[in-house]
């Protein structure tokens, strides 16, 4: 008998629950089988693919989208998309879970009882509810106070941006705030230092070491798959050429886990190491001298004009000396000297500024140490260094039709306008906030969200939904409900991004230039949805006059084509590619040829369907008279400001030292903050759906729920255990959420990530984990106005502790 | 006949899961809730592995890497299966015939890798998430176990049409959803009996190691480790 | 190497959700090799109750169509290949039921006195999609090309669909076809029989 006792065990085990289930003995072995089908049989049929651009985030990529029968199954970086190439994030992957999404809206909601819950929202026919909101416009345009209209947006770069800067434009208001700020600090600086108003683009993919100053450069960066590409080329694609990244950062990230090297620094104190290390290039004399002497202004003398009293030569010996840096950034002398001279002496050598996610920018005083270093380094504008995006050449839009009322309105100072920063457009979602609130230069009567969650994603998320609910009719657009949304008036139900026509430019951290078409994967959007910029200009139909001729395309692809039009008459580029293709352009261009692989406006728009876009991989670097527009025409280092900011600044990392021997840390505020964002809930976008959410943290091992990670030794002072549930303080708000003690994290400070804490976004999202937002006191650092996060003390208290203590594993 | 295998380059692997979600995507993984999760019942065929946390005291390291299948050349789940629902096919591909499987877990328990998940509920894709399901790979009924495939559905397509086309299985023919989606690069897969392809050339390399390897389960996926700044590449 | 055996009838019907039993999953028989653990199970199984009928080769439900198409007309008077119907059973999985579109293209306007006929008619001039019955199935969980059969091995279609071309009317019950449909073949034309080839 050839019968293992296992294999009886297995049987018999499979049939004595049959029968003790209660199933009916006449059951036949096909009733039992289809008894246990799932039921879910997916259908067949021909299989084809539509190219696509993801937009969970600002990265830009190119998608392949695998349809069976017409429906989407599968979602792929487009192979021939420079951005992507072939390849996707986590959230890219999950793509398909959003446009599937089983809360999705599909009628327009009116809300009809107290904020801040979907309880309160009624479905309503669209009809209804373009019929109140254009109303409302119209009477504000006849009125003439259109400036009280106010667009709270994404920075998608695409159709629905356009749209609403047309609609602003035309309608005649000023208020355009973009409420992602992730390149704000990065974008600053290098105007600063370059007289360039762009986010600076660093070629990784190019160089031999990478000095990251705590940015999330393997993570949530700009445009994240661009940047892994380049990072595993960087690694492992040149034969005998093995790059080398340094993690320079409080809290040991994913980014961290990935690098040659750690050095943990103080909260806050990343820029003054960037100048330590500046410091010991030039005391050693291991800066690029020709560069410096040649292309910037600053280092020997005060830069003439600008008020600083001391050059940077000056700056650095006197205060960013090896004593002191190390005392301040608790780095040791000997790991600052070492790092200095591996950077120095690279072949090829770049440094990363603190960008931490999509809603953490850094601050400017970092981004400034940086720059400086990396000229120091004789990094701008070359090969592996620090480079300058160029905007696509896109058809502008026709002019707008006359109109003095929205003239007027136009030329009104923008509500949102930093107080004494600098004219660079740069929105401020929060100062926009605390003038509804305070009441500013004018009311705001209509605001339109889209493609932005500001009572999330903010650093100042109660003002923000107060704020919402003061201004008498917001209209959000969503495909599920946001947080903003719900203490708006209206929610309008959004077509997903894969069901609509979109022609999108460059994505951040990219430099060449690029135009990425989306197609629709399907005929026609989902019954009820409607896209944000169709609405826009159903709308400006509606309020008519100059507001509704703004818009003389009949709809959105004919509007995607006129401006295609103009990439032709550019006579530039090419067609997206195989690296083959991208070498010849290359070479060609390079030569000073033009080989385009289209002829006629026509094959340029049916190439761009085929192959996904078009773009210009063609990067002139030195490029001196496009990349320094400063009065000087050079580089020019900003001592001037790099001192006051130094002043000014009080990082934790004094306070957090402060706490005397023995004193328990739970009595006061005194803990530094550390907020990241981890890559599947980045930009406040993801933790809808199930998959990203399983994805929070490999390293620890947490899912589903907020957790703020400890330092043993801090941990142990304030009596807390692994896996307690903790209550987090500061002058501002608290939150809970559980504490995981670990030594990725310096002492003195707790870690909490950014992305969940949310009411809206569905099943998956409502109410799980906590937003650290909250936690944020109105700080901001002078000069550049820009939130400082870092200022935010807390201090840690145990409200409850699970009965299996340490370690659930 | 082919054996098929994949190499794992630590040295730039980003930690970033995207491989994580393109298998789950790919093989029709119903979403669960933080309930599920909470009980460690989340299914996952790839997952990002933690280790080296220092103890207390000493400086921190952190490593993650992704861990697949095994698709072991001596594999120990097949040895205790009571009902053959797993085995190991000609070209050294570990299968999983859920229509066999009798959920008695012996297989979960004897694999040291820990890849291999049980379906403790019935699969549950909410209105209109059915829609999105690919039909080239079944949907797992409860009180079974699942593993990663290799994505081998993905060859059965690929080999029936390089043979309607008459041409033998080229490199790249059949490649596992995670490999095709790593933004790094750090993945790759094919043939190791072919001397030529990529995976047989990676597995060459001074910095090549198994998981596990000493437990003598011939494992099909190699690991690059990390490398040295200044070192061969 | 072991290889698959054993001939189980698999479901066909959707179980509505919230009928499905609890309790784990039914045992199969375990292959050639353990002959005698086959014989121990079916003991087991008619013994617990589970197996009171050897095998079902169609199903219970009748199938409804939207015409009675008669295949004998089409295939043996008009002298239609099948694949000018069913499209993609050269090239794709699938073989592919008929669209409207295929249909019109001959019967846009009526060819004869034919009652069902004049229904097709009908229903294409109201520009309703035709919904087939399916009169074939294979569990799910099986991966199956009809490129892979019709055009690499060169089965003919009368192989696995007997007698369907000569009918004159759809038969009323679906045919489920079942691993021994397969297995029978793959052996007697030396085919693989690796788990995985047909597993999926």
């Amino acid at each position: 008998m050839n019968v293992t006792r296992r294999r009886f065990l297995g049987f018999a085990a499979g049939t004595v629950a049959g029968t003790a289930a209660g199933v009916p003995a006449s059951w036949t072995l096909s009733d039992w089988m289809a008894a246990i089908d799932p039921g879910v049989r997916p259908p067949t049929g021909p299989e084809d693919a539509v190219l696509s651009v993801c937009k969970l985030c600002p990265g830009g990529c190119g998608l392949r989208v695998r349809r069976i029968g017409g429906r989407p199954v599968k979602v792929d970086g487009n192979l021939l998309h420079p951005v992507s190439g072939g390849r996707l994030c986590p959230k890219g992957q999950a793509a398909l879970q959003s446009l599937f999404h089983p809360d999705r809206l599909s009628s327009p909601l009116r809300r009809v009882g107290p904020v801040g819950s979907l309880d309160s929202f009624e479905p309503r026919p669209w009809e209804e509810a373009l019929a109140e909101i254009s109303e409302r416009l119209r009477l504000l345009h006849q009125v003439g106070r259109p400036e009280s209209l106010a667009i709270l947006r994404g920075n998608q770069r695409g159709v629905a941006d356009r749209v609403a800067r047309r609609f602003l434009d035309a309608f005649g208001s000023p208020t355009d705030v973009v409420v992602d700020r992730g390149e704000q600090a990065a974008t600053l600086a290098l105007y600063l230092t370059q007289g360039v108003r762009a986010a600076p683009a660093y070629d990784v993919r190019s160089t031999d070491y990478v000095l990251s100053f705590g940015s999330s450069l393997l993570e949530a960066w700009s445009s994240p798959v661009h940047m892994m590409r380049a990072y595993g080329e960087f690694r492992q694609g040149r034969p005998g050429r093995r790059g080398k990244l340094v993690q320079i950062e409080p809290r040991l990230s994913v980014t961290g886990s990935s690098a040659d090297e750690w050095i943990d620094v103080r909260p806050g104190s990343e820029g003054i190491l960037a100048l330590g290390i500046a410091n010991v290039l030039v005391s050693e004399g291991l800066y690029d001298r020709d560069f410096v002497s040649e292309r910037c202004v600053g280092f020997l003398e005060p830069l003439a004009g600008s008020g600083g009293r001391l050059s940077l030569a000056e700056l650095l010996s006197r205060r960013y000396g090896l004593e002191e840096v190390a005392d301040r950034t608790g780095v040791s002398n000997n790991v600052i000297l070492r790092i200095a001279r591996e950077f120095a002496t690279a072949r090829s050598r770049l440094a990363v500024g603190p960008r931490k996610g999509p809603l953490l920018p850094g601050s400017l005083f970092d981004h400034l140490a940086v720059q400086t270093l990396n000229a120091l380094a004789g990094n701008p504008d070359r090969p592996g260094g620090v480079l300058v995006p160029e905007e696509a050449p896109l058809a502008g839009w026709p002019e707008l039709p006359s109109d003095e009322s929205a003239a007027a309105g136009r030329a009104r100072p923008r509500l949102d306008s930093a107080e004494g920063g600098f004219e660079l457009g740069l929105s401020d979602p929060e100062r926009l906030a605390e003038l509804v609130l305070r009441g500013g230069f004018y009311p705001i009567e209509v605001a339109f969200v889209m493609g932005a969650d500001p009572v999330l994603t903010s650093m100042t998320p109660e003002r923000f939904a107060q704020a919402i609910e003061k201004i008498p009719l917001v209209v959000s657009f969503a495909t599920v409900p946001t947080d903003t949304a719900l203490y708006g008036d209206w929610i309008l139900p959004e077509t997903h991004f894969l069901e609509r026509w979109d022609l999108e430019t460059g994505p951040p951290g990219v430099p060449f230039p690029l135009v990425s078409l989306s197609q629709p994967v399907w005929g026609k959007a989902s019954p009820g949805t409607r896209s944000a910029p169709d609405v826009l200009i159903e709308l400006a139909a509606e309020v008519g006059g100059s507001v509704a001729s703004a818009f003389p395309w009949p709809d959105v692809p004919s509007m995607i084509r006129a401006e295609v039009a103009g990439l032709f008459a550019a006579r530039r580029g090419a067609l997206m590619g195989s690296e083959f293709d991208e070498a010849w352009v290359r070479m060609m261009e390079g030569a000073g040829w033009w080989a385009p692989g289209y002829r006629t406006a026509e094959e340029l728009w049916s190439g761009m369907r085929e192959s996904g876009g078009w773009w210009d991989p063609f990067y002139d670097h030195g490029d001196w008279r496009r990349v320094l527009l400063t009065d000087s025409g050079r580089f020019e280092f900003r001592t001037d400001l790099l001192q006051q900011l130094g002043d000014d600044r009080r990082p934790p990392y004094a306070l957090a030292a402060a706490g005397s021997e023995g004193e328990p840390l739970g009595a006061r505020p005194l803990l530094a903050l550390v907020l990241f964002e981890p890559l599947p809930v980045a930009g406040g976008v993801g933790a809808e759906l199930p998959f990203l959410q399983e994805l929070l943290e490999p390293g620890l091992e947490e899912s589903w729920s907020t957790w703020v990670e400890i330092h043993p030794e801090t941990a142990a002072r304030i009596g807390i255990r692994d896996h307690d549930r903790v209550r987090l303080t500061s002058d501002q708000g608290s939150i809970e959420a559980k504490a995981r003690v670990t030594a990725r994290i310096v002492e003195g400070a707790v870690a909490v990530p950014v992305g969940l804490g949310r009411k809206g976004g569905g099943r998956w999202a409502s109410g799980c984990g906590a937003n650290p937002l909250r936690l944020l006191v109105a700080a901001r650092e002078t000069v550049s106005g820009l939130p400082a996060p870092e200022a935010t003390r807390v201090r840690v208290a145990v409200v409850g502790r699970d009965g299996h203590g340490e370690g659930r594993a | 006949m082919a054996r098929w295998g994949m190499v794992i380059d630590l040295d730039r692997c980003t930690a970033c899961q995207a491989c994580v979600v393109a298998c789950q995507v790919e093989n029709n993984v119903p979403p669960t809730g933080a309930d599920q999760a909470e009980l460690g019942r989340s299914i996952s065929w790839l997952r990002l592995a933690p280790h080296g946390e220092a103890e207390h005291g000493t400086r921190p390291q952190m490593h993650l890497m992704p861990v697949p299948c095994m698709h072991c050349d001596n594999p120990p789940c097949t040895k205790v299966c009571p009902v053959q629902a797993t085995q190991i096919g000609e070209e050294g591909l570990v299968g999983q015939i859920y229509a066999r499987c009798i959920g008695c877990r012996y297989c979960t328990t004897a694999c040291p890798y820990t890849v291999r998940e049980f379906n403790w509920k019935q699969p549950d894709f909410p209105e209109p998430m059915e829609q999105g399901l690919s039909p080239d790979v079944s949907i797992r009924p409860k009180g079974v176990v699942e593993k990663c495939t290799f994505c081998h559905h993905r060859l059965q397509v690929a080999r029936d049409r390089a043979q309607l086309e008459d041409r033998p299985l080229a490199e790249g023919d059949y490649v596992p959803a995670c490999v095709e989606s790593c933004p790094a690069a750090a993945m790759t897969f094919g043939d190791l009996e072919d001397p030529n392809s990529e995976v047989s050339r990676l597995k060459q390399s001074q910095r090549a190691f198994q998981l596990l390897e000493e437990l003598g389960t011939e494992p099909k996926v190699t690991y690059l480790s990390k490398g040295e700044w200044g070192g061969q590449v | 190497m072991p290889r698959c055996a054993g001939a189980p009838i698999m479901p066909d019907e959707r179980i509505e959700k919230g009928q499905a039993p609890t309790g784990p999953s039914t045992g199969e028989p375990a292959g050639v090799v353990a002959s005698a653990a086959i014989g121990f199970l079916v003991f087991l199984l008619l013994t617990t109750g589970l197996l009171t009928v050897g095998s079902g080769g169609s199903s219970s439900r009748p199938v409804d169509q939207p015409v009675e198409f008669n295949h004998r007309l089409h295939v043996e008077d008009v002298g239609l290949e099948c694949n000018e119907c069913h499209e993609f059973a050269e090239s794709e999985s699938f073989s592919g039921l008929p669209t409207a579109e295929t249909c019109a293209f001959c019967h846009e306007e009526a060819q004869g006195n034919s009652p069902e006929e004049a229904k097709l008619v009908a229903l294409l001039s109201g520009g309703q999609p035709l919904e087939w019955g399916r009169l074939y199935r294979q569990p799910a969980h099986v991966y199956y090309a009809h490129s892979q059969h019709v055009s690499v091995a060169g089965l003919e279609c009368e192989r696995c669909h007997a007698g369907l071309a000569a009918s004159s009317r759809p038969p009323r019950r679906v045919r489920k076809l079942t691993m021994d449909d397969c297995i029978d073949c793959h052996e007697d034309g030396d085919a693989e029989s690796d788990c995985t080839t047909c597993h999926r």
